[in-house]
C-alpha cells in the first residue's frame, strides 16, 4: 500500500460497494442449505432452481455496478494525482514519486 | 412416447444434410478468418495464438463464451441431471461464482502479461518466481488436463453423429470416419488461421446456440405439458430403486450429504476454469486491460443460457426417455432429445449448434497446449534460441499432434472413460492455484514450497480419484469422495487443494528459515496495473489511440 498520501482512502466508499458486489454472488452461492428446496414455487420451478437462475442475473447487474464504482473510484484517484502536486505545492512531498499507477497492492 | 422412434436406426438425412451444410460454412470461415483483422508479422507468437493481442470486447464475448460453452455443458450437464438430479445442477453456482473471481484477478493477470509480452500462465509463472521447474510443472499440468478436455469435445460430436444414425459409440474406424474428417478440417483451419479461427467462428456457434436454447426453453415445455409436469416426472423417475445398485438414482433437491459436494464442486470447478490454458487464452487476447472486466457483466448471459441447458436433461426425462433407451449412454441425452421433439429440419440446426459448439474450444483448447508446449518446454529446455516465427512454426505443428492426440484418446478408450480423465483433469489444473493466483499478489510464497504443494496436491487427488469405483466401474467412478477422518464426501479437487496449501505453508515456512534462494522476481509492482496508455511513451511498438481512461486495479 502506498501510505503517502492522505484523500483519497485505500478503502474508498466506492472499493466498498465494488466489494460487496463482488462478494454478494458468492456468498449466496456457497450457502446452499438456505436455498435446497422446493417450495416456495415460480412458475412450476422448484425453489432450489428458480432461486439459483436469479443470481445468475442479479450477479449480472451486481458485476455492471461494480465496474464502474471502479472506474469512477479510479478517475478520482487519477485527478487527484495529476491535480494535487500543483494544487497544494506545501504538501505535495508525499506523493512526488513519478510514473503511472503507484503499485497500490488492491486486494 | 417419441422416445421410442428415436433410437438410432438408420440415418436421418434432413438433420444429417443441415448440419453438414452448416459445417462446410463455418469450415469456410475458418480458413478466410486467416485474413481477418491482421495487424502484424504472422510469424509471430502473438499474432497466430493470440490473435495479435488485438481483440475488444465484443469480440472477446464471444471468444471468452466459446470456453465456457462447451460441448461438455452441452452434452455432459445435462446428462449428469438425467442421471443423478440436483447435483448436477452445481453447474450453475459454478458459472455464477466464476464471474467475482474473474472479476478480481483476471485484470491483474492481464496486466502483467501485457507488460512482460507472456503468452501462457507458465511464463508468468517462470518471470514471477524465478522458476523453470515451477513453470515445467504449470505447462505440464496445462497439457495433460487440456488433452481430455478436448477429447471430450469429440464425445459431444460423436453422440450427435450416433444420434443421427451415422458413426456409433463403440470404436472401429470405419464408423468413427465421419468424426475424422471433421477433426482433420478442424485441425486444418487451426493450422492455418490460428486464435482468429475459433474467434469468428464463434459468432455463428452462439448464434445457433442462443436460437435452439430459446427455442428449446419455450418450445419442449409446451409440448411436453408445463415446468411443473416436467419437474414433476423428473422426481418420479429419479427416485425409482435401481435394481442394480438397490438406491434411487438421485433427487430434484439434494439429498442428506449432497450440501458439501454441490458447494465444493461449485467452487472448485469455478476456481479451476481460468486455471486452464484455453480460458486464459481468450482473456490475453484481449486489447485493453478494461474490457475483461466490462465484459464480465455480459458474459453471465451464458451462465443464464447454461442453466436452462442444464435442464434439458429433466426434459428428456419427462419425454419418457431412460437410460436404456439412450443406448446406455446418458451423454446421448440432449441430442436424442432434440432429434425427438423437434421437426427434423429444426433438429438440424440444434444438433450442428452442439457440434460447432465443440470445434470452436477444440480449437482455442488446441492453440493453448501448443503455446504451453512452445514457450515453456521446447524453449525452455530444448531450443533456448529460437526465433518468434521458429516458436510460431512449432506451436502450429503442437496444436496439430494435441489434437491428433485427443483423438486417439476418445478412438482408443469408451467415452466414459473420456469423461472420467476430464474428471481428472480439474482435479490437477485447480493444484496451479496457488502458484498463479497466489503469484499474482504475493511473493512470499517460496518457489519450491509451491512446487512441493504442488506434488503433494496432484498426487493425492489421483491416488484418490483413481480409487472411486461403483458398480459399473472400477476407477475415477466419481468427482466427490471422502475427507480423510470424517463421513463427509467433497470434490476431490478441493480436498486436493487443501493437501496443496497445508503442505505449501509448512514448506514456505521452513524454506525461508532455513533462507533458500527465492529466485528472481522480473515483475515490478506496478507492472499488475499496467494498461496499454502506459505504453504510448515506452516500449509500445503499435501506436494506442487516445482512448477514455480505463478501470484500474481492485
Amino acid at each position: 500500500m502506498s501510505g503517502g498520501t492522505t484523500p483519497p482512502r485505500v478503502l474508498s466508499p466506492l472499493r466498498l460497494f465494488a466489494t460487496f458486489c463482488v462478494l454478494a454472488p458468492t456468498v449466496a452461492v456457497i450457502a446452499v442449505p438456505t436455498y435446497d428446496s422446493a417450495t416456495p414455487k415460480l412458475g412450476g420451478f422448484p425453489f432450489f432452481y428458480w432461486y439459483q437462475l436469479l443470481w445468475v442475473v442479479l450477479t449480472g447487474v451486481l458485476m455492471v455496478a461494480a465496474y464502474f464504482a471502479i472506474r469512477t473510484d479510479e478517475r478520482h484517484r487519477k485527478a487527484f494525482r495529476t491535480a494535487s502536486p500543483a494544487a497544494a505545492p506545501g504538501g505535495g512531498a508525499a506523493d512526488g514519486e513519478p510514473g503511472p499507477g503507484d503499485g497500490e497492492a488492491g486486494r | 412416447m417419441s422416445a421410442l422412434s428415436s433410437t438410432a436406426s438408420g440415418v436421418h438425412g434432413v438433420e444429417l444434410g443441415v448440419v453438414i451444410t452448416v459445417f462446410v460454412l463455418v469450415a469456410a470461415l475458418g480458413f478466410l478468418a486467416a485474413r481477418w483483422r491482421r495487424t502484424g508479422d504472422g510469424h509471430d507468437l502473438h499474432e497466430w495464438g493470440l490473435g495479435g493481442r488485438s481483440f475488444g470486447g465484443f469480440i472477446t464475448w464471444f471468444l471468452i463464451g466459446g470456453d465456457l460453452y462447451t460441448a461438455y455443458t452441452f452434452v455432459a450437464v445435462p446428462a449428469s441431471l438425467f442421471g443423478s438430479g440436483a447435483l448436477g445442477f452445481f453447474a450453475v453456482g459454478y458459472t455464477i461464482l466464476v464471474w467475482p473471481l474473474v472479476f478480481i484477478f483476471l485484470p491483474r493477470l492481464w496486466s502483467v502479461s501485457r507488460k512482460h509480452g507472456y503468452v501462457t500462465p507458465a511464463d508468468f509463472v517462470k518471470g514471477r518466481h524465478g522458476s523453470r521447474g515451477l513453470s515445467l510443472a504449470i505447462a505440464v499440468t496445462g497439457i495433460v488436463a487440456t488433452m481430455p478436455y478436448i477429447a471430450l469435445q469429440l464425445v459431444g460430436i460423436q453422440s450427435v453423429l450416433y444420434v443421427m444414425g451415422v458413426g456409433s459409440s463403440s470404436s472401429s474406424f470405419a464408423q468413427d470416419l465421419p468424426l475424422f474428417v471433421a477433426f482433420l478440417i478442424l485441425a486444418a483451419f487451426t493450422y492455418t488461421s490460428g486464435l482468429r479461427a475459433p474467434a469468428m467462428i464463434a459468432f455463428v456457434k452462439d448464434l445457433l446456440i442462443y436460437v435452439t436454447i430459446l427455442v428449446a426453453v419455450i418450445y419442449i415445455p409446451t409440448r411436453l405439458g408445463g415446468w411443473t409436469h416436467i419437474f414433476s416426472s423428473a422426481s418420479k423417475r429419479l427416485a425409482t430403486v435401481s435394481p442394480t445398485t438397490h438406491a434411487a438414482a438421485g433427487s430434484t433437491l439434494l439429498s442428506h450429504g449432497n450440501t458439501l459436494p454441490f458447494a465444493t464442486l461449485a467452487i472448485g470447478s469455478a476456481m479451476a476454469l481460468f486455471m486452464y490454458p484455453h480460458a486464459q487464452v481468450g482473456v490475453l487476447a484481449t486489447k485493453r486491460r478494461s474490457t475483461v472486466r466490462r465484459n464480465v457483466s455480459a458474459l453471465t448471459v451464458y451462465s443464464l443460457m447454461l442453466g436452462f441447458v442444464a435442464l434439458l436433461g429433466y426434459m428428456a426425462i419427462a419425454d419418457g426417455f431412460t437410460t436404456k433407451s439412450l443406448g446406455n449412454n446418458t451423454q446421448h441425452a440432449v441430442p436424442a432429445l432434440f432429434d425427438a421433439v423437434f421437426p427434423s429440419w429444426f433438429a438440424g440446426i440444434a444438433l450442428s449448434a452442439i457440434v460447432i459448439g465443440a470445434l470452436v474450444p477444440a480449437a482455442i483448447m488446441s492453440i493453448a497446449a501448443a503455446n504451453l508446449f512452445t514457450r515453456n518446454i521446447f524453449v525452455d529446455y530444448i531450443k533456448p534460441d529460437a526465433t518468434p516465427a521458429q516458436q510460431t512454426a512449432g506451436s502450429k505443428w503442437v496444436s496439430l499432434l494435441v489434437k491428433f492426440g485427443a483423438l486417439a484418446f476418445v478412438l482408443g478408450l469408451d467415452a466414459t472413460s473420456a469423461i472420467n480423465f476430464q474428471l481428472l483433469g480439474g482435479v490437477l489444473i485447480l493444484q496451479t492455484f496457488p502458484a498463479i493466483v497466489g503469484g499474482l499478489y504475493t511473493r512470499y510464497f517460496h518457489r519450491w514450497a509451491l512446487l512441493a504443494g504442488w506434488a503433494a496436491g496432484i498426487a493425492y487427488g489421483a491416488v484418490v480419484a483413481w480409487q472411486q469405483s461403483s458398480a459399473t466401474q472400477h476407477h475415477f467412478a466419481s468427482q466427490v469422495a471422502l475427507i480423510p477422518w470424517t463421513h463427509q464426501k467433497a470434490y476431490i479437487a478441493v480436498t486436493a487443494l487443501v493437501v496443496n496449501l497445508v503442505v505449501l505453508i509448512v514448506a514456505n515456512f521452513i524454506l525461508r528459515a532455513v533462507k533458500a534462494p527465492a529466485g528472481v522476481d522480473a515483475t515490478s509492482p506496478a507492472d499488475y496495473d499496467h494498461d496499454v496508455d502506459d505504453e504510448a511513451v515506452g516500449e509500445g511498438d503499435e501506436p494506442t489511440e487516445p482512448h477514455e481512461v480505463t478501470a484500474p486495479v481492485l
